[in-house]
């Protein structure tokens, strides 16, 4: 009796030693695979998700959310570049979910906090973002965020202006939005936009992670903008542009040049703006598909 | 009366007795328990996940009547000619399954209520949890159409297996014509908006589009009585489309229940 217990013993253990064994090994095979189901989903047709989805198209559309989320945390957390055919996936993707459930606003968060400025797919991100106005007509985010990438990434005032008088119109919508859409016509001041913006978006975001990753955004874009103040002071002084950030220290603007949260390098341009060399994007590394070449 | 109603507190307690309704009860609870910390996943709709959870929860749980239940109550009931000492009391066959079909919509109209209870309080908690801002989206009304809406579908469901039930011997082939029905229900009227307008190149056969059509009275549209999606974002369903669901409805059902009547009558038991 006592050796057929601990044979059971031994078996029990062996048994739940080799899931113990097996589940982080498994998870390691299979990511790979993962990223590629992700190419056969998104050929998926909108119709056949739908008439999958029966009666539960919003959890549908809340796991493949949660599936992009996850996709763009696991390329971040490896820092891994993603390359222009992924962004395609991910760009379909998140146009698949918006299709789903076209009043969910986190995909439309997700694209611009995402795509927009990382994937740089702003006509794509604005075409989404049409989509969000069209379904959420008394939210002024969508106007806002598609005024803000004319303005910021394509640099059009013109187109962008308008997209911010609207929003400015809509309830709820911040104070500063009625002056920002007068600064955008004349094209001024587009670093303190895109900190306004940037603090906008942060304050719509719960998840930990995409809020700590636009906080160093917003910390680094900071910088230049701080910098970039001091350099309007000292061309007020000397009359003259610096001929480099180090010549901000030599007069004591600044006690020296600050680091960049990427580990980029700030230099300044011929204009007197502040450039980043790291882009403001996380030090890559290569990615899948270049590994794979 | 007192007959049909005697048969479905009898059909009651009989489902009351079912295993396999604690089991999906658990089911439906652990998924609304786990909407706590998926939605936590999310950036700012929160509130629009919960809600899209718990109302999926009670979708599913609510399911378990027509699926299991009313096969178990109905279709084993003639499979094992356990039926024929019911009838042989002084019970009609149309009071049997009138009877029948009273006691499945009370047992499914007491999983929706138990659920959406349970559905309210993971939803305050999550609201304790994550803050109000979240959650300014959502409508009470809504939530409680989207339910409402949720339960007349499935009882139109209960009343189509049924009808399965008193064309057919087999308790198996219930379940599959159940399963069948509801597949049908959910995507018939999106494949009709497909067929209106299909996507540029594609061509429909006229056939096609006549059959569909013809599918769109024959079998129940439960797709229509799914306002969940709408209701996590906090709309409420227009009044106009709300008397057209009632109408529908109420047509559908007693109209079903009438045909389930006539051919349970003309049946040989023996």
């Amino acid at each position: 009796m006592k050796n057929v217990s601990l044979l059971t013993i031994a078996g029990f253990l062996l048994a739940t030693g080799s899931v113990y064994f097996c589940v982080p090994h498994l998870n390691d095979v299979q990511q790979d695979r993962h990223s590629r189901q992700w190419s056969v989903l998104r050929e998926i047709p909108l119709p056949i998700i739908r008439v999958l989805s029966l009666e539960f198209k919003g959890i549908v559309s809340d796991l493949m959310l949660l599936d992009a989320l996850a996709f763009y945390g696991e390329s971040i957390s490896e820092m891994r570049d993603i390359s222009t055919s992924e962004w395609q996936y991910f760009y379909r993707r998140i146009s698949r979910i918006a299709d789903l459930d076209p009043r969910f606003w986190d995909t439309y968060l997700l694209a611009e906090s995402v795509l927009a400025w990382d994937a740089k797919m702003y006509e794509e991100v604005n075409s989404l973002l049409e989509k969000a106005a069209k379904y959420r007509p008394k939210d002024y985010r969508p106007n806002f965020y598609i005024g803000f990438n004319y303005f910021f990434f394509l640099k059009d005032g013109k187109k962008a202006a308008p997209y911010l008088r609207r929003a400015a119109a809509l309830p709820g919508a911040p104070g500063f939005l009625p002056g920002l859409a007068a600064r955008v016509s004349l094209q001024a001041d587009e670093t303190k936009a895109a900190l306004l913006f940037l603090g906008e978006l942060i304050s719509n975001s719960n998840d930990p992670f995409t809020r700590n990753h636009l906080i160093k955004r917003f910390q680094a874009l900071k910088i230049i903008h701080d910098l970039e103040e001091k350099v309007v002071t000292y061309t007020n002084e000397n009359a003259n542009l610096p001929d480099s950030l180090l010549d901000l220290v030599k007069t004591g603007l600044i006690d020296e040049i600050p680091q960049d949260p990427y580990g980029g390098e700030f230099i300044l341009l011929d204009n007197g703006r502040v450039y980043t060399t790291s882009d403001l994007h996380e030090s890559a590394k290569p990615s899948r598909e270049a590994q794979q070449k | 009366m007192n007959i049909v109603l005697a048969v479905a507190s009898l059909a009651y307690l009989e489902c009351v007795r079912q295993r396999v309704l604690y089991g999906t009860l658990l089911f439906s609870l652990v998924l609304m328990g786990a909407s706590v910390f998926i939605s936590g996943l999310f950036m700012r709709e929160i509130g629009k996940i919960m809600a899209d959870f718990c109302l999926g929860a009670i979708s599913l749980g609510s399911l378990l009547v027509p699926f299991f239940l009313a096969v178990n109550l109905l279709a084993k009931d003639i499979e094992r000619r356990t039926i024929i000492t019911i009838l042989s009391r002084p019970v009609t066959r149309g009071q049997y399954i009138v009877g029948k079909f009273i006691g499945l919509v009370l047992i499914l109209f007491s999983i929706t209520v138990l659920l959406s209870v349970v559905g309210a309080v993971v939803m305050w908690i999550s609201l304790k949890i994550y803050g109000p801002a979240y959650f300014q989206s959502l409508h009470p009304q809504a939530l409680l159409a989207a339910v409402l809406f949720t339960f007349l579908g499935q009882v139109m469901l209960i009343a189509v297996v049924v009808l399965w039930s008193c064309l057919t011997n087999s308790s198996f082939l219930v379940t599959l014509l159940t399963i069948a029905t509801y597949i049908i229900g959910q995507s018939l009227a999106e494949l009709v908006r497909f067929m209106g307008a299909p996507p540029p190149g594609a061509t429909v056969s006229p056939l096609a589009k006549t059959v569909l059509n013809f599918a769109l009275y024959l079998f129940p549209n439960l797709a229509a009585f799914d306002v969940k999606l709408a209701a996590a974002h906090g709309l409420m369903i227009p009044a106009n489309e709300a008397m057209y669901l009632l109408i529908y409805w109420l047509g559908y059902t007693v109209s079903i229940l009438f045909i389930a009547v006539f051919f349970f009558k003309k049946r040989d038991l023996l």
